[in-house]
């Protein structure tokens, strides 16, 4: 509905108006959006965005002081509120022959739906370059340019290049994705406009003249009308692509099968439930999966406009491999757990499990010793999986945001908690077992939960897990603390004490042993600044902390569990699962009153 | 009660919650009416005593019609009233900049281009609209987001990154906002699509929107401008009270003939439109005429005839409200 960045530009660069180019070239953080691009005229007049707010706004004002002069180009840095995020932007000043010339073709590419790439040079020189799926050019265009040109058509990804002394970003103005729509009624009407309006590329084939007609799809790339639908399909362009979707009363198993056989992204086909079991029966599996019947949102879409945006959306969803679940169940169903250790790693896992969306914090040197069952390990490794659930170190809460989308538990290194505001959590669990309070407060989320001593509900939490080893473990404290540490071990295999090694001094912890290794009772485990650790007992190496990190006296750094090899050292403890079904038990009577 | 203290009534009450209207459909009180807000009875028009437990009573959940309130007229609002358009949803842009706020950007919307912090100082007839706050500045949002939780509404949406959502929540909690009424707005809004371009944004909101107001069962949705004339002036009420097969009307469908012989209101137009009206004037002349109830054959021979393609039948309620 609106003029495109291309086309405005075009336009004014025809009528050899100024006018600057603004460009996403690259973000970090949280920023409304990651790409963009938009043109602001002599007036201030702009058209397209670059995510609208005040990052839009300061691009406006840089680009009309940019047009006061004669500099080609600003390479400009936005720092989004308080330091959230940074927006890099590249302003290309529009005023002559070689920053003009290259639009009126880029905007036919656009307007003939060619998929091409449109590379903003930012180094050695500014320069506007184009690079379509067919080949040809436009603009100063050099070998450089068109290698990392191809690959990006090749992976249709938008991408910021750095190869040498070159720059350049190259953005995809037309997506990749295409929709072909089978049959011209009502629902595909409605469909067709809607994806226009989110630049999708519509094709349409019908086997009737007066149901494919410009007057209908206005916006249509193609209209193909034969006798058969699958005559027709050979007059459209068809990849793997291409979003289809039938929408006639008759289902046409051969349109079906053809469209499969082409390699279609995804085939929706209108239809009731008794419809779709109809088509199902008739394709094998592997088949099936591509099939979306009944198509569509359950949105309890109606009208024709209501099926085309639950169409439409459930489209965007699978081209961006998003769930399509509701943005705010998805955020409270947040949960952050202050620490990754091993008791903190059992309430990670059962929340996990259990369906809760859940963030990690730790400290940038993570000193837990039962590394085989702590997600804490991740800072250092990078992944690690502990009962069937994935985790990986996140650079920052966007990233934690994206893995979460894929199902991994993220694992930020925040040891104050100062992205918690940002997370916004329905829920904290401070799991540090520090036996202190770290700077947890209750005002943290609408419910904090705390574990262990140190913390006492209601003032610094709304409830405390007991987590020493007896009676009361597990134990939901409303009003009150958990147990003072005893600073002795509970009893395991007929050990308490002697089970746990310290450090004998401050220094260096060394250790050439591995965990799940039996020791015997007199073995040296590690040693520090290379004074040696003597096991007490013999059995199996449960936790070791991990070698060269600097330690204080007295500090935790091995376990070894005398029950020997019936330990096991690689999955979550009992005592841990028993404290997360704590945590899990307060949680999901909260949520049912808050998330619903 | 008198006709005029019942809408005003039912007016009064849409603007909060949903309504249960039962009504008589047979026998001496036929078009007596009562409406229940929980269960209860606030308040009745027609015969004195009436068992409004009975099961033949037509029972209908009343409701305002669709409304969508939008702030901001930004990227996103445009595309949003786009997409509001084409869903057939009434909207109401507001913007203080009026470049932002205007029939070219918005060729279907009501506009109010005034500051955001009067929007909510005089009452704007909204009946629990769908609020979508899109504004330019999170000053704005907080402005907006607070008057929007103070009003009634079906839905509150706010959009804005998770830090600056978290923001305005943890300020409006200081002001003394539940986290129960923060936790009902969708904020982050919309449904999970990977939208990044303000026409996709506006889909995943407009699909989340289309959720809610599906999900609220098929109530009645009253038009506020009939129910304003209604509570005004004495007419003949038109219902659609009992629909077979397939007819353009739906239970509920309202219309109100006046004195002067003006008619507000459809109950699904065509033929059987005509033919209702010319009943209800008959009605309005002749006193002596009582509430009662036509069926209307739109089916074979006789919708056959006069060219309508529709079949089915419709039952329709003339109530005289004096």
């Amino acid at each position: 509905m609106n003029m495109s960045v291309i086309q405005k530009a075009a336009t004014l660069a025809e009528a050899k108006q100024e006018f600057v180019y603004v460009t996403i070239t690259h973000t970090t953080g949280s920023t409304s959006r990651s790409d963009g691009t938009m043109v602001v005229e002599g007036g201030g007049m702009i058209t397209g965005t670059i995510g609208g707010g005040d990052v839009e706004a300061y691009a406006q004002r840089q680009a009309l002081a940019l047009l006061a002069t004669a500099e080609r180009g600003r390479r400009l840095r936005y720092v989004v509120q308080e330091g959230l995020g940074e927006v890099d932007l590249y302003l290309l000043h529009c005023s002559g022959e070689s920053t003009h010339s290259p639009f009126p073709t880029l905007a036919r590419w656009e307007e003939q739906s060619l998929f091409f790439t449109i590379g903003l040079q930012l180094q050695p020189s500014p320069a506007l370059l184009g690079l379509s799926e067919d080949g040809s050019t436009v603009g100063p265009v050099h070998p450089q340019f068109i290698q990392h040109g191809s690959a990006v058509l090749a992976s249709k990804l938008p991408a910021l290049v750095t190869d040498g002394s070159f720059t350049c970003h190259y953005s995809l103005p037309v997506k990749a994705h295409t929709l072909l729509l089978v049959g011209g009624g009502h629902v595909n009407q409605a469909i067709a406009a809607i994806a226009h309006s989110v630049g999708l590329t519509v094709q349409v084939v019908e086997t009737r003249d007066e149901f494919a007609t410009t007057a209908l799809f206005p916006h249509a790339k193609r209209l193909a009308v034969k006798p058969t639908l699958t005559e027709a399909f050979d007059e459209v362009y068809i990849d793997s692509y291409t979003y289809a979707i039938i929408a006639s009363h008759a289902f046409d198993e051969e349109a079906t099968r053809a469209l499969l056989a082409r390699g279609v992204a995804y085939l929706g086909i209108l239809g009731s439930r008794h419809k779709a079991k109809r088509i199902y029966a008739t394709l094998t599996g592997g088949e099936s999966e591509r099939i979306h019947c009944p198509i569509g949102l359950d949105i309890g879409a109606e009208t024709p406009q209501e099926i085309a945006v639950s169409v439409m959306a459930e489209i965007l969803a699978h081209i961006n491999e998003r769930s399509a679940c509701n943005m705010k169940n998805l955020a409270r169903n947040l949960v952050v757990v202050r620490g990754g250790g091993d008791l903190a790693s059992g309430v990670i896992a059962r929340l996990h499990h259990s369906g809760w969306r859940v963030i990690v914090l730790e400290v940038e040197n993570p000193s837990v010793i039962r590394r085989t069952v702590s997600f804490a390990e991740a800072i250092y490794s990078g992944e690690i999986t502990i009962e069937g659930v994935r985790a990986k170190h996140a650079g920052s809460v966007r990233e934690a945001f994206s893995l979460l989308d894929h199902g991994i538990v993220p694992i930020l290194v925040d040891p104050s908690g100062h992205s918690i505001p940002e997370i916004g959590p329905i829920c904290v669990v401070d799991a540090i077992m520090a036996k202190r309070n770290l700077g947890t407060t209750i005002a943290d989320a609408p419910l904090v939960i705390a574990l262990g001593p140190g913390f006492t509900a209601p003032t610094d939490c709304h409830y405390v897990i007991e987590t020493m080893r007896g009676h009361s473990l597990g134990r939901i404290i409303k009003d009150g603390s958990a147990l003072a540490n005893t600073g002795t071990p509970g009893l395991v295999g007929g050990q308490d004490k002697n089970r746990v090694l310290h450090s004998p001094r401050s220094g260096r912890f060394e250790s050439s042993r591995t965990i799940g290794e039996m020791v015997n009772e007199g073995d040296v485990i590690a040693t520090v600044d290379g004074e040696p650790i003597i096991a007490k007992i013999g059995g199996k190496l449960r936790g070791l902390l991990r070698s060269g990190l600097a330690v204080s006296d007295h500090f935790k750094v091995a376990d070894i569990d005398p029950r020997g090899l019936e330990a096991d050292h690689t999955t979550i403890s009992d005592k841990a699962y028993a404290i997360a079904g704590s945590v899990l038990e307060v949680l999901e009577g909260f949520g049912r009153n808050v998330v619903r | 009660m008198d006709y005029q203290d019942y809408y005003k009534t039912l007016s009064r009450l849409i603007k909060r919650a949903d309504v249960e209207r039962r009504t008589v459909l047979s026998g001496a009180a036929i078009g007596s009416e009562a409406l229940f807000v929980d269960g209860e009875l606030v308040a009745s028009l027609g015969a004195e005593t009436v068992d409004w437990t009975s099961s033949s009573l037509l029972v209908e959940h009343l409701s305002g019609t669709l409304e969508v309130v939008l702030f901001g007229g930004g990227h996103v609002g445009r595309e949003v009233a786009f997409l509001c358009s084409r869903l057939g949803l009434s909207h109401t842009v507001i913007d203080d900049r009026p470049e932002f706020c205007n029939r070219e950007r918005f060729p279907d919307a009501t506009l109010l281009p005034i500051p955001y912090e009067e929007v909510f100082s005089s009452d704007r007839g909204w009946v629990r609209p769908i609020f979508i706050i899109a504004t330019r500045g999170h000053s704005h949002d907080h402005l907006c987001l607070a008057g929007s939780l103070a009003h009634p509404a079906r839905y509150i949406g706010m959009i804005g990154s998770r830090a600056k959502v978290a923001k305005t929540f943890s300020l409006l909690k200081e002001e003394g906002f539940s986290d129960e009424a923060l936790q009902a707005v969708h904020a982050p809004i919309g449904l999970k699509i990977g939208a990044v371009t303000a026409s996709e944004i506006a889909l995943s909101i407009m699909a989340e929107v289309v959720a809610v107001y599906r999900g609220e069962g098929n109530p009645v949705r009253l038009d506020q401008r009939v129910l304003a004339l209604q509570r005004e002036r004495a007419h003949i009420a038109v219902r659609v009270v009992v629909k077979h097969g397939s007819a353009p009307a739906e239970v509920g469908f309202t219309l109100a003939l006046f004195e002067d012989g003006t008619a507000e209101g459809t109950i699904g137009g065509g033929i059987v439109e005509a033919y209702a009206i010319e009943e209800a004037r008959a009605m309005a002349r002749d006193p002596s005429i009582g509430d009662h109830i036509t069926p209307f054959d739109l089916s074979h021979t006789e919708a056959a005839s006069i060219g309508m393609i529709c079949g089915g039948s419709i039952e329709v309620l003339f109530q005289r409200r004096a």
